[in-house]
């Protein structure tokens, strides 16, 4: 018997895409974030608010993740910026090379701000770095507040928490100062909004945070 | 829900390894997998099984170890245990704790038969060794 020594990360691929992507976007001084969280917690609304909200502030492109349909990459059209629609076709998250791909059909001269919309899924999305400055996570008061505790992975790996559908909280047993200190213990570091995207609740700060870090990215 | 891709991901970084024609002596791919790395053991084995079925590399089988998730307290800097966020340090109770240990998911080495050993390679189908679709 004898042995090969190989010792090599099994991701190590996806990493190697993600470390160009990010290499890329940074040179051409664009600030992109990964939104994740679980299908229906609202990141589709959510961008839709926050594209309305910058109101052209940062030019803002969008890189939509689906297991089918480009029903999303429709609502974002809407709004004007560019769109590109990914269909994973039963993958349960985007990677690297996928979104690379994409990028091929998006004008980054004309991008300060890029969103990637992951697929609906809080747990795989997590192990997939795509090339991002950040990962926002995105969590509807509905979804319960235990949610960061059981899927730890996701809120460690997140810069950024928005907890969305605020105005659902009378009719719903969740308590968002729960989710706070739940995601906290997660991860310390979480910079937490809370939104509703049927209020408007909370919107422009989110926004404006997105534009103050783009346009950083931009004049740096 | 990824296993199958991984699985794709740990032969691939065998073959880039091992050379075709030494195929048939691997025995047992090492993984190291992390309690945090989102993967399920027995669908990757399951997974890695169904892949290799049928081709040069059937005879591999993967050897997981696992590796237990860890974090160290920012304050007091203690390492411990832990399968869940939200315990705190177990020294001082900080709640800034960052995780340590947990997520690897890396190939470590593959186990070869020696010719000594008498073995010989399979015979397969010609039809058994073309390529594996993704």
């Amino acid at each position: 018997m004898s042995v090969v020594t190989i010792e090599r990360k099994v991701l190590e691929k996806n990493d190697q895409l993600a470390a160009e992507n990010r290499d890329a976007l940074t040179r051409l001084g664009i600030f992109t974030i990964n939104m994740v969280s679980s299908p229906g917690a609202g990141k589709t609304t959510l961008l839709e608010r926050t594209i309305a909200a910058l109101n052209g502030r940062v030019r803002v492109s969008v890189v939509e993740g689906d297991v089918q349909t480009d029903l999303d990459a429709q609502r974002v059209a809407r709004y004007g910026v560019p769109v590109v629609q990914i269909v994973t076709n039963g993958g349960c998250h985007l990677e690297a090379r996928l979104v690379r791909d994409a990028l091929e059909q998006i004008d980054l001269t004309a991008t300060d701000l890029l969103v990637i919309e992951n697929v609906g899924n809080l747990v795989c999305p997590a192990n997939f770095d795509l090339g991002e400055d950040l990962k926002v996570v995105v969590l509807s008061v509905t979804e319960g507040d235990d949610k960061p505790l059981k899927y730890p992975a996701m809120f460690q790996r997140a810069s950024v928490l928005v907890i969305n559908k605020v105005d659902l909280v009378p009719y719903v047993d969740s308590d968002v100062s729960v989710i706070r200190r739940n995601a906290r213990l997660a991860n310390p570091d979480l910079q937490i909004f809370e939104t509703s995207c049927r209020t408007g609740e909370g919107i422009a700060e989110w926004a404006g945070w997105l534009a103050v870090q783009a346009e950083r990215r931009r004049a740096s | 829900m990824h296993e199958l891709g991984v699985a794709h991901e740990i032969l691939s970084l065998v073959q880039q390894h091992v050379p075709p024609a030494d195929a048939w002596r691997v025995t047992a791919v090492r993984v190291r997998v992390g309690d945090l790395a989102g993967i399920v053991v027995s669908s990757l084995d399951f997974c890695f099984g169904a892949i290799v079925a049928g081709t040069p590399w059937e005879r591999a089988r993967l050897v997981v170890e696992r590796v237990p998730a860890q974090a160290a307290c920012l304050d007091c800097v203690t390492v411990f245990p832990t399968d869940a966020p939200g315990a705190g340090c177990p020294n001082c109770g900080s709640a800034r704790v960052h995780m340590t240990a947990g997520r690897e998911l890396h190939v470590d080495a593959v186990d070869l038969l020696d010719e000594a050993e008498g073995a010989s390679p399979p015979a397969l189908a010609d039809t058994a060794q073309e390529a594996v679709p993704v």
